[in-house]
């Protein structure tokens, strides 16, 4: 086999992995603090890719303005979702909440799918990324390469801020014990409310950078979304690190797998799990309480 | 006479389905040190969670210096001036010590500085950075104690904050409160420890039931030792 089939599908997979880890961040943020399975983050992700398709063909704003906007008008949205729809079910058994958001999911895919079928809409590379560089053992796509870089920087920036700034402090504190943090004075239920936007953003993000890879159509989010709650799985639930590594790290074993055995390309991570919670029941990088 | 820092009447406070405090009726003066005494169950834990508005159901009145508190989410009871110590110390293992001081926001004036926390607390400024359930007991005690003078409450309840812990640190802790009583502070404490109440308390309100129902002063417990004990005795 050569250097360069064996390079591009671990690309391919460090890409995937770069939209897994995104999403799997986000998941774990929203299971800590408000003990949620939002089973509609993955519609998040979908309607971000085709919030930044709409932008483009209806209003002539590119995929720069796109990138900005989109998690922003998203992360605003998902704070109207959890303060009118998830606020009133904490308390209630977190079966709830999933049932919630999975119905959530369900009506925007049905939504989108009702208007624009399930074919998926172009959306094109920007400019300034077009075209690849020649880096001797491999050709790499320059938007691809900018995906990763992107990914990791988001994932690292977010993870610093939780777990090394003040605001973070307070985050893990009312993911810890909200009612004591409550009581020392910390407005919990904004900082929820505020989390799950942020979370949000975090997939619109993701969708916008997927639209010029998977092209933005409304199946995209469920096809993703099954594979991120197995990498949260893996990593540990709760465990930010966890999340964002396991993430990378299955996007890469799925490369691997496409190089060295296909057909087993679209269950390898979920034979990791099977492994990882056999040996580990709380995840690589989760604590048993 | 100096100003009522907390009253409060006919607090009635409910866990679901049980009804745990009836009419409570007790008001703290300005510098003074009370303790809530009784035996387990009477309401004392209950009375200082209704009061941080951390019960499900309750209704009544409670007034921080004239402010009706009855209505407010925890965190604006908190932001109001109280500053609290729950039993089990509230100390957040997923925070550094210095995280745990730092985490309740520092509205009002009269809060202590880093330097006076560093000066009352030396054991804590030495142990910065270690995790907040690192610390021993009497150290998480002391960071509980120290977090809550930070943000400059005024009021601060502290819910048993000598249980389980060596004599040593018991008396260090009843030095700290009265260092505190010294420096105007008021306080209203749950404890258990009759001799302990004796020498940092003026004033003990003695619960039983869910209900306030005798008030006596360290001379009236001294004159009469027994009046305690028929409310604690077993």
């Amino acid at each position: 086999m050569s250097v360069q089939v064996l390079s591009g599908q671990l690309l391919l997979g460090l890409i995937n992995g770069a939209f897994y880890a995104l999403l799997s961040l986000g998941l774990a943020v929203i299971f800590g603090v408000l003990g949620i399975i939002n089973f509609a983050h993955g519609a998040f992700y979908m309607v971000g890719a085709f919030a930044a398709w709409g932008l483009a063909t209806y209003l002539d704003i590119g995929y720069w303005p796109a990138l900005v906007l989109v998690p922003l008008a998203l992360g605003l949205a998902g704070m109207g979702v959890e303060r009118l729809m998830l606020k009133r079910l904490a308390g209630l058994d977190p079966l709830y909440g999933l049932l919630a958001t999975f119905g959530l999911a369900l009506v925007l895919e049905g939504t989108f799918r009702q208007v624009y079928g399930s074919s998926g809409q172009p959306y094109p590379v920007p400019e300034a990324l077009q075209g690849g560089v020649n880096l001797g053992f491999m050709f790499l796509p320059l938007y691809r390469g900018w995906v990763v870089a992107a990914s990791i920087v988001v994932c690292l920036a977010t993870w610093l801020a939780i777990e090394r700034t003040a605001l973070g402090a307070r985050l893990r504190a009312a993911t810890e014990r909200p009612d004591m943090a409550q009581a020392l004075g910390l407005n919990v239920p904004l900082l929820v409310t505020v989390t799950f936007g942020v979370a949000v953003a975090l997939a619109a993000f993701a969708g916008v950078m997927a639209a010029p890879v998977y092209q933005a159509n409304p199946l995209m989010g469920s096809n993703l979304i099954i594979v991120v709650f197995a990498v949260v799985v893996i990593g540990g639930m709760g465990s930010l690190s966890g999340a964002i590594l396991s993430g990378y790290g299955l996007g890469l074993a799925e490369g691997l797998t496409k190089v060295f055995y296909p057909p087993a390309a679209n269950i390898v991570v979920f034979v990791i799990m099977a492994l990882v919670l056999l040996v580990r029941p709380a995840g690589l990088f989760g604590r048993v309480n | 006479m100096p100003e009522t820092v907390l009253s409060v009447t006919g607090l009635d406070g409910h866990y679901g389905e049980s009804h745990v405090l009836h009419g409570v009726d007790f008001s703290i003066r300005a510098g003074e040190v009370v303790t809530l005494v009784g035996r387990n169950g009477a309401g004392k834990t209950s009375t200082l969670r209704a009061i941080m508005g951390m019960l499900p159901r309750r209704s009544g009145s409670i007034e921080l210096r004239g402010r009706q508190l009855i209505s407010l989410p925890p965190h604006r009871i908190a932001r109001a001036g109280i500053g609290y110590v729950p039993d089990d110390r509230g100390i957040f293992a997923s925070l550094s010590v210095a995280e745990n001081l730092a985490l309740p926001p520092r509205a009002r004036a009269g809060a202590l500085s880093d330097g006076e926390i560093d000066a009352l607390f030396p054991r804590l400024k030495e142990r910065r950075a270690s995790p907040g359930t690192k610390l021993s007991g009497g150290e998480q005690q002391m960071l509980a104690i120290a977090r809550a003078l930070r943000t400059g409450a005024g009021l601060l309840l502290l819910d048993e904050p000598t249980e389980g812990l060596a004599p040593v640190i018991v008396r260090q802790i009843g030095a700290i409160l009265r260092d505190l009583k010294g420096r105007g502070h008021t306080v209203l404490l749950v404890e258990q420890n009759v001799h302990f109440a004796a020498t940092v308390a003026d004033r003990h309100i003695v619960m039983e039931n869910g209900r306030v129902v005798d008030t006596l002063d360290n001379a009236e417990l001294a004159a009469d030792p027994g009046r305690l004990d028929r409310f604690l005795g077993v």
